[in-house]
């Protein structure tokens, strides 16, 4: 990945996860990381959400290249989930990318102080697709009680 | 995914399913005025997405745009004040007939589950059919301009509402957190946009089942979603 704010944010991120937890755990550490960095510091979620500069791997033909690295990680954390022995080709896409327009609507529309208040909702959303909806919902209702 | 076809008032100025502008006559020709205007200016409008796709919006000029739809610049400038003016109005007019496929698709369908397959099974097979419409409603470029920005979040807001309805019919639907149609509409747009960045437009119909299945999975459960989905292949 070229881009330096995209490079900050996937070494925090990968600092962040332990490879050796399951992947509820690392998906919860993960999304927590990237939304509080994106949300506490403007400047880097404007270079990776607004305004990706041409030659960047986030400029509109880096952005598939570094939608399959990060798809691709999930893919393979993902893999000791029971629900994931055969999933979709295109499961990790469409999170990755779904997770991204989200929190890219979130910085454009100047509400990126907000970003960490959706980490139940992105994490429960994720999760369903692996785990039993209500256990996705269960994770989900205990972190947003957690605050 | 309710409304009927015939509420939608009349698509944008290029109906959905029409065919790209044919290229005018060179030389002397008897067409009127209002057939050349016409034609020039839907020129302009299918041709910006691909110009988009190749620059991105903020290096696009007025000169790859009527290169890209083989027009002068007075054209141009007897159309539009501006790129920006061209891209709203390029994307006002694709999202607009994007609708009227969707809608009409819905319509052949009474069931929920049903009505989204065939949706996005239509707006898919529009997209495949116009590349540059693709480009248009798919590309994540035009970020840096806030004016064109408010209008893509409202597009995409509008499909947002359109696939939350799906909440009120599917047995999942009511037990789901607040942001599951913002990541579906934005993952969606997002593989599609990495097809269409690739130049694999051609292929947007190969991904329907397996779309389908992921957009439903989340309203009906895995099982069911692959069996409407399965349904597509057959149908």
């Amino acid at each position: 990945v070229k881009s330096a704010a995209a490079e900050r944010l996937l070494e925090t991120v990968n600092a962040s996860c332990d490879p050796a937890a399951d992947f509820p755990d690392q998906l919860h550490a993960t999304l927590a990381a990237a939304l509080a960095l994106l949300g506490s510091d403007p400047a880097l979620a404007h270079g990776i959400c607004v305004e990706p500069s041409t030659g960047d791997d986030l400029s509109p033909r880096g952005q598939p290249r570094w939608l399959t690295v990060c798809a691709g990680k999930m893919r393979r954390a993902a893999r000791s989930c029971p629900g994931a022995d055969t999933p979709p080709l295109f499961l990790e896409p469409l999170l990755v990318g779904g997770i991204y327009w989200t929190v890219s609507e979130y910085v454009r529309t100047g509400r990126g102080e907000l970003l960490p208040g959706l980490l139940p909702d992105l994490l429960e959303s994720t999760l369903a697709y692996y785990l039993d909806p209500t256990e996705a919902s269960h994770i989900g209702a205990a972190v947003r009680a957690s605050g | 995914l309710t409304a009927d076809a015939d509420s939608l008032g009349p698509p944008g100025p290029l109906a959905a399913g029409t065919p790209e502008p044919w290229p005018l006559p060179r030389g002397r020709h008897r067409l009127p005025f209002q057939v050349v205007a016409e034609n020039q200016r839907q020129r302009l409008l299918l041709g910006i997405g691909n110009a988009l796709a190749e620059h991105g919006y903020a290096a696009l000029t007025i000169k790859h745009i009527i290169e890209e739809a083989g027009v002068s610049r007075a054209t141009f400038y007897g159309n539009f004040d501006d790129k920006r003016d061209c891209v709203l109005a390029a994307h006002r007019d694709a999202f607009e007939r994007l609708v009227v496929v969707v809608m009409r698709a819905c319509a052949t369908e009474r069931e929920w589950p049903r009505r989204a397959r065939a949706a996005l099974s239509a707006a898919l097979a529009f997209m495949d059919a116009e590349p540059g419409v693709a480009r248009l409603l798919t590309l994540n470029t035009v970020a840096g301009d806030t004016v064109i920005v408010r209008e893509v979040l409202d597009s995409n807001a509008h499909l947002v509402t359109l696939l939350r309805d799906g909440r009120r019919h599917t047995p999942f639907g009511p037990l789901l957190p607040d942001l599951v149609e913002e990541g579906l509409i934005g993952g969606l747009l997002a593989i599609l946009g990495a097809r269409v960045v690739d130049g694999r437009v051609e292929s947007l119909l190969d991904l329907g089942p397996e779309l389908v299945q992921l957009l439903l999975t989340p309203y009906v459960g895995l099982h069911e979603a692959a069996r409407v989905a399965g349904a597509t292949e057959q149908a």
